[in-house]
């Protein structure tokens, strides 16, 4: 019961943040037909800072950390990342009126990890003044690209079985490459390299600190809009996408919650990371993820998965799953 | 001044584009005129405005081969169409257009 309470509260206070509000604001200026647009050169602009600097800030703390602590959440994030698509698979497998490559494909975007609910979570928890390890960011990786090659890999499988015919080979050094050249993951690789190796503290402190929130701002406002205007294509495709999408995500987090648990009894993952954790698995890819699904299964309709993941997984993992994962840490911690 | 030839025009997927190029080298296809564009078929409208997406890719291109021989087209089109449209969108049609300098196509 007190933990209902907590959530309420904390549910009600973050529809008050700068983060959240931007969201609906944006799906209701869609909502309202509203001719204000965001061009894109500006959203790629927001979507490269934001990463550079969660990037930059992680290898700069890296440097003075025990990275063998990163090893058991790393083997964590793969197991997540392909469960969540194993999971998927088998749940859509076995809805009716389903074409099975649009299911799986819908799961391995779920099973993949989005950066803009990433940088949402991280101005909460600060916010919040949850402290979380330095090497969490880094993570990111460790379930996207897994869960991205074995969405692919399930999908030409099926494939073969259904047609008969040769399979077609899936390449996955080909998908590892594109997921690490996509804008969002290179950004955030290259801050973290500038940060281990350079000293980039003072431009990081003049320049990309004091943007990100507003930015952050800009870009869930982008998100929202974007919510409302591909709703229209979820409503073509079988409403089971729907209905996976919004609760896909907190089934994912509630797993990622219970194993970052057993590594916080183990090693002593921090209750920030945790919940990090728990946020990284229940977001779904909505910048570099569709497009590696796309060139690896096209033979799968993108309405369903942009419609599920864009217009529904996006609104829930972050107005949901974000606020949910840190009430659930304050009880669970005892913070 | 002006010499008969075919133009053949592509609108497909920004995915595929880079294979429906190397389809037209490989067929002696002497160059293409690549061009972003939006419109309305069996696969919703595509906008053309300037509005952030949050989705990176999912543009389509209007990919354009001038030729004064009708049999390089033909080769090119069915090889795309073989290759590219089973699981991409995709438009063909060929048009006649006049060209000068025709020792370029």
């Amino acid at each position: 019961m007190e933990l209902i309470f907590d959530f309420l509260r904390q549910f009600a206070s973050q529809l008050q943040s700068p983060t959240l509000s931007f969201l609906i604001g944006g799906a209701l200026l869609a909502a309202f037909g509203s001719k204000l647009t965001i061009p894109s050169p500006i959203y790629q602009f927001v979507v490269f800072v934001l990463l550079m600097k969660i990037g930059m800030k992680g290898g700069v703390e890296i440097r003075g950390a025990e990275l063998s602590e990163m090893l058991l959440p790393a083997a964590i994030s793969v197991v997540l990342g392909l469960l969540i698509v194993f999971l998927g698979h088998f749940i859509f497998s076995r809805l009716p009126g389903i074409n099975s490559a649009d299911g799986t494909a819908t799961a391995g975007l779920f099973g993949a990890v989005s950066a803009s609910t990433l940088a949402a979570a991280i101005v909460m928890l600060e916010e919040q003044s949850m402290n979380f390890e330095a090497w969490m960011p880094a993570l990111y990786p460790f379930m996207d690209i897994p869960a991205l090659i074995l969405a692919i890999v399930l999908a030409s499988i099926q494939r073969e079985k259904n047609k008969g015919g040769e399979r077609k080979k899936v390449h996955a050094w080909a998908i590892v490459k594109e997921s690490l050249r996509s804008s969002a993951l290179s950004a955030m690789i290259l801050g973290l390299f500038l940060g281990l190796f350079a000293r980039p503290e003072t431009v990081l402190a003049s320049f990309y600190e004091p943007l990100f929130r507003g930015l952050l701002s800009v870009l869930m406002l982008v998100l929202g809009m974007e919510a409302w205007t591909r709703i229209k294509e979820l409503k073509d495709v079988a409403h089971w996408f729907a209905v996976y999408a919004f609760f896909g995500p907190i089934v994912h987090g509630l797993i990622a919650f219970g194993l970052g648990y057993l590594a916080h009894l183990w090693v002593g993952f921090s209750p920030g990371g945790v919940v990090l954790l728990s946020v990284i698995a229940a977001s779904n890819s909505d910048i570099s993820g569709p497009p590696t699904i796309r060139a690896g299964i096209p033979w799968a309709n993108p309405s369903s998965y942009i419609g599920a993941s864009t217009s529904v997984g996006t609104p829930v993992a972050i107005a949901i799953c974000i606020p949910l994962f840190v009430a659930l840490a304050q009880v669970v911690f005892d913070l | 001044m002006f010499y008969p030839a075919k133009k053949l025009v592509i609108i497909t997927e920004y995915f595929i584009s880079e294979k429906v190029c190397a389809i037209i080298e490989s067929c002696n296809g002497k160059g293409y005129t690549l061009v972003p564009i939006g419109g309305k078929g069996m696969h919703h409208l595509h906008s053309t405005s300037k509005k952030a997406t949050v989705i990176e890719g999912f543009d389509n291109l209007k990919i354009e081969v001038v030729t004064v021989d009708r049999a390089v087209a033909e080769v090119i089109a069915e090889k795309v169409l073989s290759e590219c449209f089973e699981d991409f969108a995709g438009v063909m049609y060929l048009e006649d257009v006049e060209i000068c300098r025709p020792e370029r196509f």
